[in-house]
């Protein structure tokens, strides 16, 4: 019985992490010309600033507010998140050579969870699959071309989404920060709408850009 | 003719920083003002307001501000009507925490968000009083300035410690009503909120309290 439990257990926690990082439907291309394939953030180099409204849901906690984007130098890049009365609840700092936690809210302040917050932000906001060893691909049914590839240290899928004019980006760098990006409702190249998943930790962080 | 400009000049920087002086009460003023604010947080009912919310961060030149209207009834009913730059409404009633952000609709426990259970104990403990009477959870100084009484509370506890570095209270020296509240976080960066057209114990629907 205690043996059934712990198998139950285990087969739980693993069971999200077995969501493939690859999308389905997806197979070998013969594509030539590869000028539309979404291989940077769509956010790269857009910005100084950005302010979005932010829902952050971790199982059953639910935390609301602002995050703010902030270029302080062309390597330096704050993600700020306060609630809607203005108490901080993280601040981190991402570098080129590194990701800094300047503050975080003490019952959020947990070495995995803020490597999982720095997947998501490092994906939404500076992915660049580099060159060399990208493989490109078909979605069986549109025909779009989704790129598989890595980006600084994570290993990526990006391409265009099922949803009209919906962008997606999937990364991770084991199987605990699995994370799943959807970006739409672009208005001159940039999304308003930013939804990121991490099915591990059960994490959804909906952001809504107020301005830019 | 160069020393009465000096004389001029001198003056007029003395001039600000004498309004905005700060003294020290004595234990006697101390008695007045808590009794003053025991008496006024006992007659006061309702609260209706407008409220200009600031937020000065660090990374940021200039602040992040948001108007709207406030509302308070005895004894735990708050809701903070946003208004500019985005309409937003958090109503608290009790121990629960309703978002209303554009038509999604929001509830959740204070249990659940520990931040806004948090500050919701500081703005409704301000409002009656009862922050100036938990030396278990706050080390409270008094001070007297031409414009209010002004009360600076450090928190003690671990949790609200982790967070709040200070949290001053301004009370109007006419009706002993909150003015303004100060949270300045542990990293520097500051909250102002300020209340301006205060209505104190006009009726307030129990409606004003639930969003649908």
């Amino acid at each position: 019985m205690r043996n059934l439990s712990f198998v139950s257990l285990l087969f739980l926690l693993l069971l999200p992490g077995c969501i493939s990082l690859k999308p389905s439907g997806v197979g070998p291309c013969r594509a030539t010309d590869t000028t539309g394939i979404i291989g940077k953030s769509p956010f790269t180099g857009q910005y100084e600033k950005m302010l979005f409204r932010a829902a952050v849901d971790i199982r059953s906690q639910r935390l609301t507010g602002l995050i703010l984007v902030k270029k302080v130098s062309d390597s330096v890049t704050h993600v700020f998140f306060s609630n809607e009365i203005g108490m901080t609840y993280f601040d981190f700092i991402m570098k080129d050579d590194g990701f800094v936690t300047e503050y975080c809210f003490e019952p959020m302040n947990k070495k995995a969870l803020i490597g999982i917050f720095r997947t998501c932000f490092e994906l939404m906001l500076k992915y660049d699959i580099r060159e060399d060893g990208r493989k490109i691909y078909c979605d069986r049914s549109t025909g779009a071309m989704i790129v598989s590839g890595t980006s600084g240290r994570y290993k990526t899928w990006s391409g265009r989404g099922p949803e009209t004019g919906s962008i997606f980006i999937n990364g991770m760098t084991n199987f605990s920060d699995k994370t799943f990006i959807r970006f739409s409702n672009f208005t001159s190249g940039v999304p308003s709408s930013v939804i990121i998943k991490n099915p591990f930790i059960d994490l959804k962080m909906q952001l809504e850009m107020i301005s830019f | 003719m160069k020393i009465k400009i000096s004389i001029i000049l001198i003056c007029l920087l003395a001039i600000p920083g004498a309004f905005s002086q700060t003294t020290p009460l004595d234990a006697a003023s101390i008695a007045r003002v808590k009794k003053g604010v025991e008496e006024a947080a006992l007659r006061t009912s309702t609260i209706v307001a407008g409220f200009t919310q600031e937020k000065e961060m660090s990374i940021l030149e200039e602040k992040m501000r948001s108007t709207g209207k406030f509302y308070f009834k005895k004894e735990r009913q708050l809701r903070w009507e946003y208004i500019k730059p985005y309409s937003y409404i958090i109503v608290i009633n009790n121990d629960h925490i309703t978002i209303k952000d554009e038509q999604k609709i929001n509830s959740f426990d204070t249990r659940s968000n520990k931040v806004f259970g948090e500050i919701n104990k500081i703005i409704v403990g301000s409002i009656r009083g009862t922050l100036l009477n938990d030396p278990q959870n706050f080390r409270t100084s008094y001070f007297n300035s031409s414009a209010a009484w002004i009360v600076k509370l450090v928190p003690l506890s671990a949790a609200l410690k982790s967070s709040l570095k200070e949290i001053t209270l301004h009370f109007d020296k006419k009706d002993f009503s909150v003015n303004r509240v100060e949270m300045t976080e542990n990293t520097g960066d500051k909250t102002v909120i300020i209340f301006t057209d205060k209505k104190l114990n006009q009726p307030v629907a129990n409606e004003k309290f639930i969003l649908r």
